[in-house]
């Protein structure tokens, strides 16, 4: 409110004495000024007369401008090379050829909307001509880069829900378990133990990279105790054999057990939970040799499409066991079998993990010539999806149910495959927040199926 | 659409300049209005036709206004003249305060309301300025809708001010005479203003609403203060960098706004803080309510009524929310210690003790303004002095900490006119031309890498 006086008052000296020395303009104004405010003491209240010395200089400074004289190009040097920049790019982004797909964020990119006028009425057409013009700007991934290397320079150590670890490790910010769920899947598992009491039931749940790599996280970060978790549930299961991966997986947390860009384990990750999954099932023979075969160098997981951070690629390698076990892989959801679990023609799209099995389906058997009498039902996620390379040799059949996916009662499962042994294998972070397991498990157990004829116990 | 989206500054705003800058200085307004109402009807075509359906009400408002002063019919000019103040405040009143008012009894739920045109609370105020301005006299009554029709709807300013009076603005409607100086002040400033809100007050806002989305049992005393601290900085770099679009926007079409802030967190009072923070709305305030209700030469009991008045207006201003309102009432009794117990007791006080002390108040007063209730206020302040809530720092405040450090300490030099300053004394200098450009550039990029990380998305089709 000091400025609007001293507004009015420098105003009424460049009228008045325009030709003065600038000394005696600035004594008029605090003439002018007094003079106005005796006038006019109201503003006082709101503004008690103080030193205006910041304030004095607004209008000096216009007075400056205004004395210069449109032609010196120099002067405009700023404001040309923003303004073409800015139509640069503008133009740019809408005469560039346009991506469909955007590898770094595994998304499709928005498409032009269809000019209406209700569209434009309702504002649908708004948001989507900005969503289609940010989506096709120009240099766009650069721009993210750009973004994500100031903040992280900043010292910003996560970025979407994902904490930037060290030398180059990014993991996945775990949601808490949710109590509810938690007490559902307990009862729901108890619950499927004591309907088909016959069978031997296994619980395999790793813990996620954030626990297991936990040195790596950023400075004044915690990891959840996704071990004091687990124990914690696994002591309320009853008859169930508990599958300690925390044991094995933390020691060896310094070889490359989880993708550094992707939510996953490794090939070696599975491989070092199918040994402990082994030891507890006493499965026997066990195939001592592998080929292995590295298929992917270039792959870019999730956690980095989430993060923005595009620095390192993974390596995915498969591993086959030396045997002369043959299979086949039956899938429910198209019908369609495959005499391999390796669908290579993921490796050419954005989810290498694919490679096994092709992601996620709802049912999945994997029929062998093993002849071992035990047939395992697996209840799962994709982290199980790695570990079947190692598993096959030993069950004559393997049912891979993914709850996430089966909308059907499991009891026709439990009453034809004559199955012998269960195994959960999830990664804790999906499975203390998933509800549709413990849906499937209480509905199966219910009214226990009657166990199939010619399946016996084994083990 | 807001200042600073990817559409407008990389189509809009080159687009629509050139198109103003090549117009001959006749048809300059019309255009600036024509691209002002479509800039309103982008964002909805809705709002668009009810601002211009009031703009023309306003319009032959003051019109009948003028004409009815002009032959001395005073009686029937205050009808007309409060006929549109209701009218004004009437839409105001709907659209903000219809469900505040509804809550008050109860009845939130009781009927589903239409949104509130972006801006309202701005135009409603440009309104009631222009009307006040002619009806005293200040200002003519425009014979032209297309000067009205500018004022009220120039896009620069129109969604979040600064609330230029239209006494002032109509010394800008007509030659005003753009040059290439005020072009590149002007658009020097847009660039640094769209700097401070979308590098430095979002990524502060990254560190604001991580504390903000805790439980507020859960903040230990160190959260509450970086919480705190982080949110000072970052609305003062939102608002005021937003102010600086607006007036930059305005400078590089030909118009001068006055400064909408000044430094507020530099102040030495209180009654200084409102002199440097959100000035154009200070000034509406003490010119069209403070002023008419006799300001401070009635009594010291109808001054403290008029302030009380003028507080609880601006606190309800910012938001139909109680906490707004306690917000107002906190500064209306930090102004009246300072007028009425304290004010000799700080004179006597070094400037920088005083500055300090402003700044506390200040911002303390913050805390009310960004609470969603009034009991999560009450929960922040308690743990501000470390009552309650999860002791006085962890390794989560430690990490909040170390995040948002930079940006914090950016935000320190930034809110003192070193940097101005500095600017000021080279602005002149040739061979800093190449460098400022160079800098602006770079401002520009991060700004566009801010844009683009905005609109970010990764789809996870794979699930675990």
């Amino acid at each position: 409110m000091e400025i609007f006086t001293v507004d009015i008052a420098a105003e009424a000296a460049e009228a008045k004495k325009a030709k003065e020395a600038a000394l005696r303009a600035r004594l008029a104004e605090q003439k002018a000024k007094t003079a106005a405010e005796a006038e006019e003491a109201a503003p006082e209240a709101l503004t008690e007369p103080e030193e205006p010395v910041v304030t004095v200089d607004i209008k000096p400074k216009k007075t400056r401008a205004r004395q210069k004289t449109a032609g010196r190009s120099a002067v405009i040097a700023g404001a040309s090379v923003v303004l073409s920049a800015a139509l640069l790019f503008g133009g740019a982004t809408l005469a560039m050829p346009k991506r469909t797909f955007s590898e770094n964020e595994n998304r499709v990119l928005a498409a032009m909307p269809e000019f209406s006028f209700s569209a434009l009425w309702d504002g649908s057409f708004r948001t989507g001509f900005e969503a289609w013009f940010a989506d096709h700007f120009a240099g766009r991934d650069t721009w993210s880069a750009l973004h994500h290397t100031v903040q992280t320079a900043a010292g910003r150590k996560d970025s979407g829900g994902v904490y930037l670890g060290k030398e180059d490790h990014l993991f996945l910010i775990p949601t808490a378990p949710d109590a509810e769920n938690v007490k559902n899947l307990t009862e729901a598992i108890n619950a499927f133990t004591q309907a088909y009491g016959e069978l031997n039931h296994y619980f395999a749940v790793a813990p996620n990279a954030i626990w297991t790599q936990r040195d790596l996280l950023p400075a004044n970060t915690e990891a959840p105790d996704q071990q004091v978790q687990l124990e914690s549930f696994t002591n309320d299961l009853e008859n169930v054999n508990i599958v300690d991966l925390c044991a094995m997986l933390f020691p060896r947390r310094d070889e490359y057990i989880y993708y550094l860009t992707d939510h996953h384990w490794t090939t070696l990750g599975a491989k070092y939970a199918f040994d402990a999954i082994a030891a507890k099932m006493d499965l026997r023979n066990l195939a001592e040799k592998y080929d292995t075969y590295v298929v992917s160098e270039q792959f870019e997981g999730t956690l980095a499409s989430k993060s923005g951070i595009h620095n390192v690629r993974d390596t995915i390698e498969i591993r086959v066991p030396k045997t002369d076990i043959e299979y086949y892989v039956y899938y429910a959801d198209s019908g369609e079998s495959a005499g391999s679990m390796y669908q290579r023609s993921y490796l050419d799209t954005k989810d290498q993990y694919a490679v096994f099995f092709g992601g996620n389906h709802a049912l999945v058997q994997i029929r062998t010539t093993a002849d071992t009498g035990r047939k395992l039902l697996v209840f799962k996620d994709s982290y199980a999806n790695a570990v079947m390379q190692f598993l096959y040799p030993y069950f004559d059949e393997i049912i891979m149910v993914d709850p996430r996916y089966y909308y059907d009662s499991l009891k026709p499962v439990m009453n034809q495959y004559g199955v012998t042994d269960v195994l959960y294998l999830y990664n804790a972070d999906t499975f203390f927040n998933d509800t549709s397991l413990a849906d499937v498990l209480t509905e199966a157990a219910e009214a226990p199926a009657e166990p199939a004829p010619g399946s016996e116990s084994v083990g | 659409m807001s200042l600073n989206s990817l559409f407008f500054v990389f189509l809009f705003l080159p687009v629509g300049w050139l198109l103003q800058r090549f117009v001959p200085e006749k048809g300059k307004n019309a255009v600036l209005l024509l691209l002002s109402v479509a800039f309103i009807a982008w964002g909805s075509p809705r709002d668009m036709l009810l601002i211009l359906c009031s703009a023309l009400f306003n319009f032959f408002t003051a019109l009948e206004l003028s004409g009815l002063q002009r032959r001395g019919k005073k009686k029937y000019a205050a009808a007309v003249f409060a006929s549109g103040v209701v009218v004004n405040l009437g839409l105001l009143l709907f659209y903000k305060y219809t469900g505040f008012a509804l809550g008050i009894f109860g009845a939130a739920q009781a009927i589903t309301l239409p949104a509130a045109p972006v801006g309202i609370s701005f135009y409603t105020f440009s309104a009631l300025s222009f009307l006040t301005d002619v009806k005293r006299g200040k200002a003519h009554a425009p014979k032209d809708f297309i000067d009205l029709g500018l004022y009220l709807t120039f896009f620069p300013k129109f969604i979040s001010g600064p609330i230029v009076t239209y006494a002032d603005f109509e010394k800008e409607l007509h030659g005003r005479g753009v040059d290439a100086a005020l072009i590149e002040t002007g658009v020097t400033r847009f660039t640094v203003g769209l700097a401070k809100k979308l590098v430095l007050a979002d990524s502060l806002a990254l560190t604001f609403t991580s504390i903000s989305a805790l439980p507020v049992q859960s903040l230990t005393v160190a959260h509450a203060w970086l919480g705190l601290l982080t949110y000072a900085f970052m609305l003062y770099f939102d608002f005021s960098g937003y102010s600086d679009m607006a007036i930059g926007l305005g400078n590089a079409c030909g118009f001068r706004f006055a400064e909408n802030f000044n430094y507020p967190y530099l102040s030495v009072s209180i009654t200084d803080f409102w002199r440097r923070w959100h000035i154009s709305l200070g000034r509406w305030f003490r010119d069209y309510v403070y002023i008419p209700m006799g300001g401070s030469r009635v009594g010291r009991l109808r001054t403290v009524l008029n302030l009380a008045v003028v507080w609880v207006l601006t606190g309800l201003w910012h938001g139909a929310n109680w906490t707004f309102l306690v917000w107002g009432v906190y500064h209306l009794v930090l102004l009246l210690l300072e007028k009425f117990l304290f004010g000799g007791l700080k004179k006597k006080l070094p400037k920088a003790v005083n500055i300090i002390l402003t700044f506390f108040c200040a911002v303390l007063g913050w805390v009310p303004f960004f609470s969603p209730d009034l009991s999560y206020a009450g929960g922040f302040l308690l743990r501000l002095i470390g009552v309650g809530g999860a002791g006085v720092i962890n390794t989560d405040a430690l990490y909040q900490l170390q995040s948002g450090a930079v940006w914090l300490a950016l935000a320190l030099i930034g809110c003192t006119p070193l940097l101005k300053k500095l600017g000021d004394r080279l602005k002149d200098k040739k061979a800093f031309m190449p460098v400022k450009a160079v800098l602006l550039l770079a401002l520009l990029a991060l700004c566009t890498a801010a844009m683009i990380s905005g609109t970010y998305q990764s789809f996870l089709y794979a699930q675990f």
